[in-house]
């Protein structure tokens, strides 16, 4: 790769320092973590049932949860940057609260409609549809706590684009889906890729509205954050294990989405193979 | 292809306008800013609802009105389905897809398959001239490129109606010209309304101009007589010397000088007093007629199914008049490879690196590279004597000029030494490979003739095939039963067609493709060969007529298209255009054969000066601007006369003449000499214009060389 000779703009040296700091401050708790963790044992530790339970299970959870946060929030996001009716503002706050909700507020939001006494779990519960401390409940609170990530990064970039494509799109004489699939979707992609991988994270990280909407359950609803905090109280080698794992897995998830290119071939491959 | 009619009443905006485009007539709507031109578009884009308004696609021949706004019965057709592209200022691509797929985004929408679509998308891009581009992404193209894909994206959705809006105001000065030619070939035959403040843009590109002040139309006419006489406030003020006369020229309705005005209504006394029955109509307004009928058809010669593709070498061994129906494109770089500017040293920079006046440095002579060959690599701590254009070898990176080498001369054996007293960089007198054009430059927009300087840059530029407008087809058709061919016997009564040999001559020399027919004086006769020709598939793009034009009994022109306009199958005009001679003339769109549309068919008089006079004043330049014949335009001048000259005030009068050695003007023949010997004579057409009734000799008069 040939240096980049270009010359960047300087920047007053306080703020440098204060960078520095900042980044310190998120990387060296973590890299502590590390050193305390007994690596001789970590294989066997992260390899135990209980582990490969919950380890399994928070994978399968985060994936199905950032699919239907995709799903649904794609149409929101869209909804709220696209169409204009009075208390718009409103309903947009309302669907960002999870965003400013303490976790575990969510999960007892959650239990209340959800759970066997509230009204959408007692309708669900005469279908013979039971979902408390299922993990269905799990991925429920996943999609309520990352829906707002996925929303909010989706719609901010349908509003900085504004609606010349589209209109263009409508005056050749492509319907509204066309328009949606081949004008609309494509060209926001990048901010797709990046709310759905914010969903994922959050997803993966999720405890307290899983807790308390969904239990801990192993191998049902106990994901790897909730094995962590069990084990935290038996067995704190153990705990930073399952951390460092945790740490691992989110890493590796960073690393695919970004070298899989994750923008800018997803966007061509897709669109191309649509439109022409 | 529909027409267009859009009523706007509109309080919030203070707009109230009522606009009308004749099917495939392009408008322009000029006005300063603030006058409701973008309102108006945006009503029949659908994308703004006046408090009041109709915007309705009215049907050609036949079919219904399609309402697609009406505030009174609440309808409003959503955009994608009104059959209106927009085209704005900014291309708006769509630029996650490549230039092809924006191009083949319309044709799929009204459900292509993908393979129509791309072959659509691919004729487009050609026309624009950006067949070049089709595999890049929209992102990354130039402002200029992306408005030419626009353009392509626009027209390939093939709309009922298209709108622009200010579609020239934010590309490059420098690539406007090309654009407005693109988008003058593309409008053709098309509905149109153009939105713009530039008068040049008006002229190039509209039949048709309104002008909107202050949410009111404000004047409203032909693009050449409203631009030509503004009455407006607006048009007044612009300046007078946008280069009027030069795209006057370009779009060629015959500059206003050598013809003079006719406004009828100062000639009605005159009218009356010949006792003429028919309404006479100006000679500017009869060509600008003309123009407006034929350049549509004659449009369609560059379109993809009509342009035809030509050998670079076959163009050269037989030159005529052609023009680019797509812009040419080199296909190797320019110059081919890294050459000499100098005579002088091949060298490696690095080996002078040190040297100075001081401590020159000494180089090994190489074996020397003349022009027309490849020499051997350059090694190090060698010097090449090469010639200027020579390639630079491999290893080289610069030339030193011979006068700054020790010795500065030529001659040194291979082997001997050659001192340098200054470094150099590389690089220098070096003619860098693709330098100065690269693979994929434009070289010939659409739309340049093929002279002898463009076949040559074609040559240069590698380029061996190139992409022609169809030469016109004309079918020429001399009326009269006593009329006879060339070289066929006369019985008694009998004349030769002076008219088919002449016109068919006149009309090849501009590069048309020409059959001639005659035709007796018979309705039926005349009739059948309209609509049943038996040429094969050969279909005309224009329809000449000579004789049976005038007010006699049988006037064969005139009763057919009279009984074809009676059945729908033609528009027809007849009458008197004031100019002398060649007085009657017709002007009419028929159906041909079995075709879908309209031909234009342009109706001469019988007398043949009359009928060649007619071809030079209101078809030769049309034909000209279409085939590429360079100079388009006929050699003007004025001149002395040598003689005094009388001419009838009401009329434009035609006189043949030449130059005598004085470089006076001597007239050849009478006013209304029907002898086309004389006219053979002269070589020059001189105009007296509408107005004039007698010139002393000695007075000034326009000319137009002939001969």
């Amino acid at each position: 790769m040939r240096p980049d000779r270009t010359v960047a703009p300087r920047l007053p040296w306080w703020l440098v320092a204060v960078a520095v700091v900042g980044i310190a401050f998120v990387v060296a708790p973590v890299v502590v973590m590390a050193t305390r963790g007994d690596w001789g044992q970590f294989w066997s530790l992260v390899t135990s049932d209980s582990s490969l339970d919950a380890l399994r299970l928070s994978l399968f959870t985060s994936v199905v949860s950032t699919a239907i946060c995709v799903v649904v929030g794609v149409p929101v996001a869209v909804v709220l940057a696209r169409t204009r009716f009075p208390g718009i503002s409103v309903v947009r706050a309302l669907v960002l609260l999870p965003l400013v909700l303490p976790p575990v507020v969510c999960g007892l939001a959650l239990l209340y409609a959800f759970g066997r006494r509230g009204p959408f779990g007692h309708a669900l519960e005469n279908a013979g549809i039971s979902i408390a401390f299922t993990t269905t409940a799990v991925v429920i609170s996943h999609v309520f706590v990352a829906l707002p990530f996925l929303v909010l990064t989706l719609e901010g970039a349908l509003k900085v684009r504004g609606t010349g494509p589209e209109l263009a799109a409508a005056s050749l004489g492509a319907g509204p889906g066309r328009t949606f699939w081949l004008v609309t979707l494509p060209s926001v992609a990048p901010a797709l890729a990046g709310g759905a991988l914010l969903a994922f994270a959050r997803s993966l990280g999720e405890f307290g509205a899983t807790l308390t909407f969904a239990g801990s359950l192993q191998g049902v609803t106990r994901t790897l954050p909730l094995e962590i905090y069990l084990q935290r109280e038996t067995d704190p080698d153990a705990a930073v294990a399952l951390s460092m794992l945790l740490v691992i897995v989110a890493v590796i998830v960073v690393a695919l989405v970004h070298s899989a290119g994750g923008t800018r071939s997803f966007r061509r491959g897709f669109t191309d193979s649509v439109a022409a | 292809m529909s027409g267009l009619h859009v009523t706007v009443d509109d309080g919030a905006r203070d707009v109230r306008v009522d606009v009308a485009v004749a099917p495939g007539r392009t408008l322009a709507v000029v006005g300063p800013n603030g006058a409701g031109k973008s309102t108006l578009l945006s009503v029949v884009a659908g994308l703004y609802v006046p408090t009041s308004g109709r915007v309705v696609l009215t049907g050609a021949r036949g079919e219904g009105d399609r309402v697609l706004t009406d505030t009174a019965a609440g309808t409003l057709v959503p955009p994608a389905r009104r059959g209106v592209v927009l085209l704005g200022q900014r291309p708006e691509l769509f630029e996650h897809l490549t230039v092809r797929a924006n191009v083949a985004f319309g044709p799929r929408a009204a459900g292509l398959r993908r393979a129509d679509a791309r072959d659509v998308a691919s004729r487009w891009l050609d026309a624009v001239g950006a067949q070049g581009l089709a595999r890049r992404r929209a992102q990354a193209l130039s402002g200029g490129q992306a408005q030419r894909v626009a353009i392509a994206r626009a027209f390939a959705a093939e709309p009922q109606v298209v709108l622009l809006d200010e579609p020239l105001a934010a590309v490059d000065v420098p690539s406007v010209p090309h654009l407005r030619e693109v988008l003058r070939r593309a409008l053709a035959g098309v509905t149109a309304l153009v939105v713009t403040h530039d008068v040049a843009d008006a002229l190039a590109l509209a039949d048709d101009v309104v002008v909107v002040d202050r949410g009111r139309v404000v004047e409203h006419g032909p693009a050449a007589e409203v631009l030509d006489a503004p009455r407006s406030a607006f048009l007044r003020q612009l300046p007078a010397a946008t280069g009027r006369a030069g795209i006057l020229g370009s779009v060629s309705t015959p500059g206003p000088d050598p013809i003079g005005h006719t406004d009828p209504t100062t000639h009605t006394g005159e009218r009356e007093a010949e006792g003429a029955e028919h309404a006479r109509r100006g000679v500017e307004e009869h060509a600008w007629r003309v123009a407006a009928a034929v350049r549509p058809a004659l449009a369609t010669l560059v379109a993809p199914h009509r342009a035809t593709e030509l050998a670079v070498a076959d163009a050269v061994v037989d030159p005529r008049p052609r023009s680019l129906a797509a812009a040419a494109v080199a296909t190797v770089a320019t110059p081919g490879f890294d050459n000499a500017q100098m005579d002088g040293y091949a060298v490696r920079a690095a080996d002078l690196a040190g040297a100075s006046a001081t401590a020159p440095v000494a180089l090994v002579v190489a074996d020397p590279i003349p022009a027309g060959r490849t020499g051997a690599p350059l090694a190090a701590g060698t010097a090449a004597p090469i010639m200027t254009g020579a390639p630079v070898p491999d290893g080289a990176d610069a030339v030193v000029r011979i006068e700054d080498a020790l010795p500065p001369r030529f001659g040194q054996d291979a082997g001997d030494r050659v001192s340098f007293s200054a470094p150099v960089d590389a690089g220098t007198f070096v003619r860098r490979a693709g330098s100065d054009a690269s693979a994929g430059d434009v070289v010939l927009a659409a739309g340049a003739p093929l002279g002898p300087a463009q076949l040559g840059a074609l040559v240069a530029s590698g380029i061996d095939r190139v992409r022609v407008a169809d030469a016109p087809r004309v079918l020429l058709v001399s009326t009269g039963s006593e009329v006879r061919g060339a070289g066929e016997a006369l019985g008694p009564g009998q004349v030769h067609d002076a008219n088919g040999a002449s016109l068919a001559a006149a009309l090849r020399v501009v590069g048309a493709d020409v059959r001639v027919r005659t035709v007796a004086d018979d309705v039926a006769a005349f009739r059948s060969l309209l609509t049943t020709p038996d040429d094969g598939g050969w279909t005309p793009d224009l329809v000449v007529t000579t004789g049976g034009v005038s007010a006699g009994a049988y006037e064969v022109v005139r009763l057919a298209l009279g009984a074809l306009a009676d059945d729908g199958l033609a528009d027809a005009w007849f009458g008197h255009v004031a100019m002398q001679p060649g007085g009657p003339q017709g002007l009419a769109t028929v159906a041909v054969g079995r075709g879908e549309g309209r031909v234009p068919l342009v109706a001469f008089p019988g007398n043949p000066v009359s009928a060649l006079v007619s071809f030079e004043l209101f078809l030769r330049p049309l034909l000209a601007d279409a085939t590429g014949l360079r100079p388009a335009r006929r050699g003007r001048g004025r001149a002395p006369l040598a003689e005094a000259v009388d001419s009838p005030p009401a009329v434009h009068q035609v006189r043949r003449g030449a130059l005598d050695d004085s470089g006076r003007v001597v007239l050849v023949g009478g006013p209304g000499s029907h002898l086309l010997a004389r006219y053979a004579e002269a070589t020059v057409l001189v105009h007296v214009p509408v107005g004039v009734a007698h010139l002393d000799a000695g007075d000034e008069i326009e000319y137009e060389e002939i001969g």
